[in-house]
């Protein structure tokens, strides 16, 4: 018996070593696209919302004629797990095993800055739509490009004009630790101060930790007039909700998950009256808006699409667009600079890249919670004069 | 703002302590080295969930429910795991960072990666006293815990079960030769590990919401808690998880929020560094708390 187990296992073995040798076989009118998402890990629940998204594109692309003379898109999707390292195993494995032609991802700013330089060395495509730190479009990579605004962008848009409208003289800030929370705290800050809000407080949320009562305590002794608060999801729900707790009244603006359809599920009364700068918002009236909700719709069984759907949705957009236009649309380099030449109008409007990748053009919208809705309170375009 | 901040600190001690009594049975008495425990703790959590939100169960009935599934479950875990790899802490060490890599996936593919709020059967409303504020759910938790752990005691300290538990940790051999049956007494042990992070989960999940991943955090803390409290020391793991927790909850306070999760580590360090069998060990032995 036990003879009979060791067989089947070292078959196993043997099978699986065979497997690795054989590359898949790729269909002939299909154009393979990687998309590395954090599938698991604490950015996970964001980065399914991501995934739909993206599969509303490939959909909406291969039911309307497909690519590159009637070829079809398909998206091959592999775990960043929100880990750097294996952002970039993920990568390795997309270009050398797959063969994919693009790559879109990483979700996080910290995978995505793994990624680039695979990418960059093995001359493929790299699209993100939702990293934001303002340092990956600063590295000089020729084979990099951002469909989305960066937080300074959005500060930019927005900061002075909060600040004045609601005439904050304190404020105090608190962010998710890491590149993306720091930057965009620090951007914000110039503008405060420049505003004549001065600095009560920083502090600094750790992306497991559980409780911000110490954090929230300190925000509550410093009396600010507002919060400026950069998080995703998890962390969103518990600034607000212990923020609520401890009693603390002043508004929050937020970067970050502060509109999405789960936040102001799950933080409930908490999240009203919550300030957003967002990349997209469900009521949003762009052109192309009712057939995006749509079509997310169809690959979630009805969900409410929120703003990572539709930023991956726009990448696998540009994406499309750029192969579609490439000379060569087998040709990574051939898809790069068609990809610098995109002009087409997105989800969220226009978009246009600048010589570092880093797209302009489209609109991005200040929300604000209402009664468990995020309504659109103003919207800008993203330009790149400061 | 010092009472507010150890309160604060009070409520996130009193989880840590709990969570590191089970850590420190399986660790310190058991000497299997199990990184899966923040797992248990994650899964006490889900646990409660299902039962208090999914099937819309009383807190009483659901809070009962978790314990049973806490006692499932490390009967299992003895059972299946635990009694092949006892002996070698490098085996086991390996074996239950496995467990606790696949225990974050199955919970995520069960559950979701979406956060999620156990329905509390307190209502949210914050009491003030004075300057200082608290929701009657961490009030809760605090008494909870301190029964949980009283109890935890009394069984340890009053019961037959308890005396030869305490008999088989600190001579096996001469424990087996009175008769005691000592694979029961390390299935039971498992099971009261299992158990109590279980009951961490539940309680601590009326405060904080759940993920998949929060048995991250929570392992890294209990390490520390467990190391420095010294190996199988209840008296010291509970000591030093609410010290932990009001050291990082005033260190974050009043010094660097960005190093809140350091301060309990620094602890761990001073420990190790001068007194580096634990705080409340004396001398080799087992089973003095």
């Amino acid at each position: 018996m036990n003879k009979v187990i060791a067989f089947l296992v070292s078959l196993c073995v043997v099978l699986s070593l065979v497997g690795c040798a054989t590359a898949p076989t790729v269909a002939e009118d299909t154009i393979l696209v990687g998309c590395i998402l954090p599938l698991s890990g604490t950015s996970a629940y964001d980065g399914e919302s991501a995934m739909n998204g993206a599969k509303a594109a490939a959909n909406y692309i291969n039911e309307n004629g497909g690519i590159a003379g009637g070829k079809k898109i398909e998206l091959i999707f592999e775990d960043s797990a929100t880990d750097p390292n294996t952002a970039a195993s993920a990568a390795e494995k997309l270009i050398s095993y797959d063969g994919v032609k693009v790559l879109v991802g990483a979700f996080n700013s910290s995978c995505t800055a793994a990624v680039q330089p695979v990418a960059e060395s093995n001359k493929i495509p790299l699209i993100t739509a939702i990293a934001t730190s303002g340092t990956l479009t600063e590295k000089g990579y020729k084979y990099f490009f951002r469909a989305v605004g960066i937080s300074n962008l959005y500060i930019d848009a927005f900061a002075g004009k909060i600040i004045d409208e609601l005439g904050i003289k304190k404020i105090a800030y608190i962010y998710e630790n890491g590149d993306w929370g720091l930057g965009s705290v620090n951007t914000f800050k110039e503008y405060a101060e420049l505003h004549g809000a001065e600095t009560t407080t920083v502090q600094v949320v750790n992306k497991e930790d559980a409780d911000l009562y110490t954090q929230l305590t300190a925000i509550k002794e410093s009396k600010p007039d507002a919060v400026y608060a950069v998080s995703n999801l998890a962390n969103a729900v518990r600034i607000a909700v212990q923020k609520q707790e401890l009693g603390i009244e002043c508004p929050i603006i937020g970067e970050g998950s502060w509109a999405s359809g789960d936040f102001l599920k799950q933080a409930g009364a908490a999240a009203e009256g919550v300030y957003g700068m967002v990349e997209y918002l469900p009521d949003i009236k762009t052109e192309m808006n009712p057939l995006f909700t749509e079509l997310y719709g169809a690959v979630t069984n009805g969900k409410a699409p929120d703003k990572y759907a539709a930023c991956e949705f726009n990448a696998v957009l540009v994406v499309a667009n750029g192969i579609d236009n490439a000379i060569d649309p087998d040709d990574p380099t051939s898809i790069r600079d068609a990809l610098k030449d995109t002009d087409i109008n997105m989800l969220t409007g226009p978009i246009k890249f600048d010589e570092n990748g880093q797209g302009y053009g489209f609109e991005v919208f200040l929300s604000q919670n209402e009664e468990g809705m995020a309504v659109c309170a103003g919207s800008t375009t993203v330009s790149l004069q400061r | 703002m010092f009472l507010q901040l150890l309160l604060n600190g009070i409520v996130l001690g009193s989880g840590y302590a709990l969570i590191s009594i089970g850590h420190t049975i399986i660790f310190g008495l058991m000497r299997v080295s199990n990184f899966a425990h923040g797992e248990f703790y994650m899964l006490g959590a889900y646990f409660a969930f299902t039962f208090l939100d999914l099937l819309g169960l009383p807190f009483a009935l659901a809070f009962f429910l978790t314990i049973v599934c806490g006692i499932i479950l490390g009967y299992l875990l003895n059972r299946l795991v635990f009694k092949y790899v006892r002996d070698d802490m490098t085996v086991n060490g390996l074996v239950t960072i496995g467990m606790s890599i696949f225990f974050t996936n199955l919970a995520q593919y069960i559950w979701g990666a979406q956060p999620k709020n156990l329905m509390s059967p307190f209502k949210s409303n914050t009491i003030f006293l004075g300057r200082v504020s608290v929701t009657p759910a961490r009030l809760f938790i605090i008494l909870a815990s301190a029964v949980s752990l009283f109890a935890f005691f009394c069984i340890i300290k009053y019961t037959k079960l308890g005396k030869a538990f305490r008999a088989t940790f600190q001579q096996r051999d001469a424990a087996r030769l009175v008769g005691i049956d000592s694979e029961r007494i390390y299935s039971v042990s498992t099971i009261l590990g299992t158990v109590m992070a279980c009951i961490a989960g539940a309680l601590l999940g009326l405060a904080y919401s759940l993920e998949p991943t929060m048995g991250a955090k929570a392992i890294s803390v209990s390490w520390a808690v467990v190391v420095a409290g010294g190996p199988g020391n209840f008296i010291g793991a509970i000591t030093i998880g609410l010290l932990m927790g009001i050291i990082e909850a005033l260190g974050g306070g009043y010094i660097s929020s960005a190093y809140k999760d350091a301060f309990p580590f620094i602890i761990l360090i001073l420990v190790l560094i001068f007194k580096p069998q634990g705080i409340f060990s004396k001398g080799g032995s087992r089973m003095n708390g």
